[in-house]
């Protein structure tokens, strides 16, 4: 009845059915305690409300999400192989395991009297053991420690003198001695019993304990599984560490964190550590086995590089936003600045996540293609390592080393032993005419549809009105100055030639290892093609030119082929006559056009203006004009603004500097500050959205495939136009420059963070690059063609070797340069069973599908079709043809003596006089040619770890698994090294490892791993070497006269030929000994098919055999070896 | 001896039996033939191509034919009257239960003659021993352009000689590469079903099942040039007539 809130107050005065009304005393509470109450209630209610909600809102977070999913997944896929394992077979096994450890235990038992009996010796002969132990321990004890007390005893007594007391002490140290021999004696006799009883009982259990171990062996991986997805199901009270409140303990969930100091991010004026956090919500990232996996949880590709421990890319050193940019620390969909892939992906994401681009994040997440240009940032220098890896980025990079960006664009690494792209003009008006240059300047391709010389008239920035006659002005002044400062050399006249011989070493000498032309069969694009070439060139000059490229032009990469005049002659007598070289190509209009003088005149002032007051400017072009000069003054001023001198030599522009932006640090600069012009939706750019989305990749894109696309709606004057060429790219090639430039970032990599390469890499890469701007692929082959195919054993197969398709029997057959397994050993012949002829035949004929064409040798099929039709007299079919073509240099590494490469490649001769294609002198430097020369011993060495796999493989036929087993590498990382992935130093010593582990020797099985180096002399030219072996030395000559063995029949010696045509002979002997590494004249003459399949080198001493024991009665490797050592020595001995 | 008696009772007589005994087993070895002749198809106003006479500038004591060093090419014997060409290998391929490829015990003999190969252009059965020999007194090599079959590249000092044993259907040439222009083909083949032609230009081949089978011509100079389906039926011969020319293009 009494209201507790109400106070007393009077009850009297109450009316006994009207409750008082209640009375405030405001001088005890100053709010209404019951609204007071009413409000905390609900305010707490709220609070409640609120931390319920931020509990859910926590637990519901998008990376917890994920995270859970990917538990149940990961759960499912452990389960899954857990399931897979468990077969009918694998079931049947474990069963009949368990029955055989049960029958075992069941003998057992029925022995259990027994067993009791024996434990229960065993176990009062272990308490005897024991105590006879400690006694024997305690007695040792007492004895050693009273022999050390009495050594200072005896040792002050001697001193002393005191004979007695020394002979008591040493008495009691006999005795002690005596106890503890006897107690040692007690102890064996129980250690020997205690033994016997405990082999007994081993013996009893033998049965089951075999029978255990089987069926626990049979069953650990499942086991394993097992136990792994039970830990992983957090289930029953673990669940409770990820229940909401709880889950600040210890929580399966967690964000995942990469700390990166040495991969810095600026953070507008900060350079701070990137953190990358990404892995929270991508947490399969690192993962096999959810490759096909739905995003975020799916694997990323290529984990044999990327992410897992121990590839060069971990995940803990190199996190995701140094390849991928976006903000690594964001941990929700919106907060991370991704990229959609396209406008539908764009829509999608709107729909999904309300995406919208982020302006506040300088470095969006680049879209998936674009990916490959950060691996410039760590790997500038280094594209000819990666490239295999970074295509895109790797064509990008060559491209724009070819293609000239550098000569208008400063880019770092872009300046250092480069040379200019474009011809030297200081001769030009000897090389060709006005108006072929002006018919080449208006449209360079329709000259020379190949070309790189870009478009710089009549682009999309001049279709206004006047624009084309304006763009004929310059055309007309540049050709007019080019011509006016070009110096005339005295040229020699071309001697009479014969067009046919000439039209032979055209086909065959090696111009086409770089230059093509129509009806021609390479498809060499080094130097420029060759079509029309003598519309264009005076004879004279083309005949001075072709002698010695280098005295015209210092920069050019045109090297001297030591034509003799005659040749010379030849040549141009080809030149000149065959249609191909004569004809002006269709479409292309030379002659300079008309001009229109007050037009000039207006063109120059108005250029003019822009430096120079009116009035000065109007003096300048009147000036000119009187002189009669005005056209030429122009175009030097045209070429001034072009930028000509960039990519040529012209006279006068020496010092001139670059006219493009700086591109080293690029793309990172701000999106903002990027001109895209009037470009709006559906104006100019079709995109999947119909705009141009403003970013830097966009930007690029257009920029490259029309320079000119950003003055789209601008009103200027000619001079402050854009004025970047149009360059000949395809869309592929525009993508890739592209994706280069924008690897251009500023570089923040510490020197921690780059990639650092050990000296063998660094030589590789190097090397690669060398012989890349030399070109030295258009002549020689480098690696052999292969088929890529995925094998039956699910591993991506790569077979080097000559591919042979049978059309016949409608198979596919490859004779192997390499071993693989499963397919057999060098020079072996092997049918793809793996490829069906119905599916690849004709592909393959027609060099595509899963054929690889071979790296390098260009020349190779015009050298097949010269000698196809008979050149010198020389004629061969099809594939013999590639006697008479440059040596293939796969394995050169292991084939030269560095010192005599050296000196060749400075300056070569002919080594084989038969050959009509002729090894050009290019002039390197020493620097040049030490850099190739390490870089072919590098291949070698790259190599060694593929070889040494294959041959292991063949040898002890192993699967890509069993390797991976034996050596403990992944077993993607196995395939990808068979397939020539470069192999790190850490694979390369698992490797060798497992080769010590299976007892092979890998110097036997391929020879001894080559190293960088070797300048000196080789072993066998050492008097040591020489006093060591005499005699087989002179057994070793012996052999080599023998008229059975008959080396020289065949080889030339010195001033020595064989008899015979040519065609039949091998290289000087002479030269072996300081041309030849001594190994690989001992792998060569033991086999020479393995070395170079197909070789007309016979086999002497055919393994299995026993030959020539009447000369020199050894075993074989003994003979070769007696060969090899007379070799390398026979340039200082006397034939007799 | 007991158990080689006992297996033949038991396993291989039976086989033999139930072999001798298939009803649904073509009449063999009659069955139909195939039989023709290869001539070389000649373009308007094109002569009969000379062939080419080769050097041979060593060991010329040793390569001598006719007297002198020099050696007229076999790449293409052709009749002059008749146009018949020689060495054209024809068969009849992929033909269903048909015969039996016999092979012979003793060695198919290639022999290097007066720095010649002898035969030029011969059929071996998949199987048999071939035996590279060297009648000369100087050494050869034996250089083999196999795709198919294991190869190899040896030399042969003289009067030796090195057996080796092809398995798989093949066209393979044949050098020596210390006396360049020292040629040879051997056809391998996995079936009995081949005919190689000889100075008259006539091939026969017996022994076939009734069917529709594939005719292939192959020749050193062309290649497989000619392939076509012909009709055989029980105890006729199908006419085929071959023009021997360049194969087409594909």
């Amino acid at each position: 009845m009494a209201d507790p809130e109400t106070p007393k107050a009077a009850p009297d005065a109450v009316a006994p059915d009207e409750a008082p009304e209640p009375v405030w005393d405001h001088a005890s509470y100053h709010y209404n305690i019951p609204r007071l109450h009413m409000w905390f209630t609900v305010v707490s209610l709220g609070l409640l409300a609120t931390v319920g909600w931020m509990v859910v809102d926590d637990y519901e977070r998008e990376w917890k999400v994920y995270q859970r999913e990917f538990a149940s997944l990961r759960v499912a896929q452990t389960l899954a192989a857990q399931a897979s394992i468990e077969t009918e077979d694998f079931t049947a096994r474990e069963a009949d395991l368990s029955a055989a450890v049960e029958a075992a235990q069941a003998s057992l038992d029925a022995r259990g009297d027994e067993l009791e009996t024996l434990d229960e010796q065993i176990s009062v002969a272990f308490g005897e053991w024991q105590n006879a132990d400690m006694d024997m321990k305690f007695a040792k004890a007492e004895f050693v420690s009273y022999r050390y007390d009495i050594e200072g005893a005896i040792h002050r007594a001697e001193v002393d003198g005191d004979v007695d007391a020394v002979a008591q002490q040493r008495a009691r140290l006999a005795s002690l001695e005596a106890d503890m021999g006897s107690a040692r004696a007690v102890y064996e006799e129980v250690d020997a019993r205690h033994r016997a009883l405990t082999s007994e009982r081993a013996v009893m259990t033998a049965d089951l304990d075999t029978a255990t171990s089987a069926l626990s062996a049979a069953t650990r991986e499942r086991d394993r599984l097992a136990a792994l997805a039970v830990s992983m199901e957090r289930a029953g009270p673990m669940a409770l560490l990820d229940a909401p409140m709880l889950d600040f303990i210890q929580p399966s969930l967690k964000v995942q964190k990469q700390v990166l100091p040495h991969l810095p991010v600026n953070l507008n004026f900060v350079t701070a550590d990137r953190i990358d956090m990404c892995t929270t919500c991508h947490i399969a990232a690192d993962k096999g086995g959810f490759e096909d996996g739905a995003q975020p949880l799916v694997s990323h590709p290529r984990l044999d590089l990327f992410l897992k421990d121990g590839t060069p890319h971990p995940l803990s050193a190199t996190g995701c936003t140094v390849c991928h940019d976006g903000r690594g620390e964001g941990l929700s969909f919106q907060t991370t600045s991704h990229t959609p892939a396209n406008g539908e992906v764009w829509e999608d994401w709107h729909h999904d996540y309300g995406f919208h681009p982020d302006h506040y994040w300088d470095l969006p997440m680049l879209p998936l293609d674009r990916v490959e240009s950060s691996c410039y940032q760590c790997h500038e220098g280094q594209i000819d390592l990666i490239a295999d890896d970074a295509p895109r980025l790797a064509e990008g990079a060559y491209l724009v080393e070819r293609m000239g960006c550098w000569s208008c664009h400063d880019i770092k690494g872009f300046q250092d032993g480069l040379m200019r792209v474009g011809p030297d003009l200081a001769t030009i008006a000897s090389k060709t005419s006005a108006d072929w240059i002006a018919g080449w300047l208006r449209d360079p391709r329709q000259f020379r549809p190949s070309t790189r010389m870009p478009s710089f008239f009549h682009l999309s920035n001049y279709q206004d009105e006047g624009g084309a006659e304006r763009q004929d002005v310059t055309v007309a002044a540049i050709t007019s100055f080019l011509t006016g400062v070009s110096e005339m050399p005295s040229l020699d006249p071309v001697p009479v030639g014969d067009a046919v011989h000439g039209a032979e070493l055209f086909e065959v000498v090696g111009c086409q290892g770089c230059h093509t032309a129509a009806g021609g069969v390479t498809d060499a694009d080094f130097g420029p093609a060759l079509d029309g070439v003598a519309s264009k060139v005076a004879p004279e000059y083309l005949y001075a030119w072709i002698r010695d490229p280098v005295a015209f032009n210092a920069e050019t990469r045109m090297p001297s082929l030591r034509l003799t005049e005659q040749e010379a002659a030849d040549i141009v007598a080809h030149l000149t006559s065959d249609p191909v070289f004569t004809a002006i190509p269709d479409g292309f209009e030379p002659g300079v056009p008309e001009v229109d003088g007050d037009l000039l005149a207006d063109m120059a002032l108005t250029v003019l203006q822009s430096s120079l007051t009116a009035e000065e400017a109007q003096s300048v072009v009147a000036d000119q004009q009187a002189a009669g000069t005005l056209l030429p003054y122009f175009g030097e001023k045209m070429i001034s603004q072009s930028g000509c001198f960039s990519c040529h030599n012209i006279p006068g522009f020496e010092n001139a500097q670059k006219i493009g932006t700086e591109l080293t640090e690029w793309a990172s600069k701000d999106v903002t500050k990027l001109d895209f012009s009037f470009l709006e939706p559906g104006v100019v750019v079709e995109r999947d959205k119909g705009e141009i989305t403003h970013s830097r990749w966009e930007w690029l894109q257009e920029k490259i495939k029309d320079p000119r696309v950003f003055d789209h709606g601008r009103e200027k004057p000619d001079h402050e136009r854009l004025r970047m060429p149009l360059f000949n790219l395809d869309a592929d090639q525009q993508d890739a420059i592209a994706t280069f430039v924008l690897g251009l970032k500023k570089n923040l990599v510490t020197e921690q963070g780059r990639a650092n390469l050990n000296p063998e890499k660094q030589a590789l890469a190097d090397g690669l690059a060398a012989i890349r701007r030399a070109n030295c692929q258009g002549c020689h082959v480098f690696e052999e063609e292969a088929l890529a195919f995925t094998g039956s054993d699910g591993h991506p197969r790569l077979l080097t070797g000559r591919v042979f398709v049978d059309e016949d029997e409608e198979e596919i057959w490859i004779s192997l340069w390499r071993d693989a397994q499963g397919f057999g050993g060098v020079s072996q012949n092997a049918f793809v069973e793996d490829l069906d002829y119905e599916d690849h035949g004709e592909a393959i004929l027609d060099g595509a599908g899963p054929y690889v064409a071979a790296w390098g040798g260009e020349l190779f099929p015009a050298i097949e079709r010269a000698y196809a039709k008979g050149v010198g007299g020389l004629s061969a079919a099809g594939d013999k043809a590639r006697s008479f073509a440059p040596p293939v240099l796969a394995d050169q590494g292991r084939k030269t003596q560095t010192a005599w490469l050296f000196e060749f490649l400075k300056g070569p001769w002919s080594l084989r006089p038969w050959l009509m294609a002729r090894m050009p002198t290019f002039g390197f430097t020493d620097a040049q040619a030490k850099t190739i020369v390490d870089g072919l011993t590098a291949m070698a060495i790259r190599d060694y770890p593929r070889r040494l796999l294959g041959a292991v493989q063949v040898e002890r036929d192993m699967s890509f698994e069993d390797v991976a087993r034996a050596s403990g590498l992944h077993v993607d990382t196995v395939a990808r090294i068979a397939s020539g992935g470069l192999a790190s130093d850490v694979a390369r010593e698992k490797l060798l490892a497992m080769c010590a582990d299976l007892g092979v020797d890998p110097d036997a099985l391929i020879g001894p791993a080559p190293a960088l180096g070797g300048f000196g002399l080789v072993d066998e030219r050492r008097r040591e070497y020489l006093a060591a072996h005499g005699q087989r030395m002179n057994a070793g000559r012996d052999l080599f006269e023998n008229e059975d063995i008959a080396c020289l029949k065949c080889h030339i010696r010195g001033a020595v030929l064989p008899e015979g045509s040519p065609e039949g002979w091998g290289p000087d002997l002479e030269m072996a000994s300081r041309r030849l590494q001594p190994d690989w004249i001992r792998r060569w003459i033991t086999d020479p098919q393995q070395v170079l399949p197909g070789t007309k080198m016979p086999t002497l001493f055919p393994e299995g055999t026993e030959v020539f024991q009447d000369i020199y009665a050894a075993p074989r490797p003994e003979q070769v070896g007696a060969i090899k050592d007379h070799l390398l020595n026979l340039d200082r001995k006397t034939s007799n | 001896m007991k158990h080689l008696t006992l297996f033949f009772l038991f396993l291989v007589v039976p086989m033999l039996a139930a072999f001798s005994f298939r009803a649904d087993q073509p009449v063999l070895p009659e069955g139909g033939s195939v039989a023709g002749t290869c001539t070389l198809v000649l373009g308007e106003d094109e002569e009969l191509p000379e062939l080419d006479e080769i050097a041979m500038d060593k060991d010329t004591d040793i390569c001598v034919h006719d007297g002198g060093n020099t050696t007229l090419a076999r790449d293409l014997l052709v009749d002059p009257e008749t146009l018949a060409v020689t060495n054209v290998y024809v068969s009849i391929e992929k033909v269903k239960d048909g015969l039996d490829l016999e092979v012979p015990e003793e060695p198919l003999v290639l022999d290097q003659v007066a720095c010649r190969f002898e035969p030029h252009v011969s059929v071996v059965p998949a199987g048999q021993t071939v035996r590279f020999a060297n009648s000369d007194d100087a050494t050869h090599n034996v250089s083999l352009t196999a795709r198919k079959n294991d190869t190899f590249n040896e030399g042969i000092p003289a009067a030796k000689h090195k057996d080796w044993v092809f398995k798989k259907s093949e066209k393979v040439e044949i050098a020596c590469t210390i006396h360049p222009w020292m040629k040879a083909y051997l056809v391998v083949t996995e079936h009995p079903y081949y005919s190689l032609t000889l100075t008259d230009g006539k091939f026969r081949i017996d022994g076939l099942p009734a069917g529709e089978w594939q005719i292939r011509a192959w020749h050193e100079r062309f290649g497989t040039f000619y392939k076509d389906m012909v009709t055989v039926t029980d105890g006729a011969v199908a006419e085929v007539n071959i023009d021997v020319q360049e194969k087409k293009k594909r």
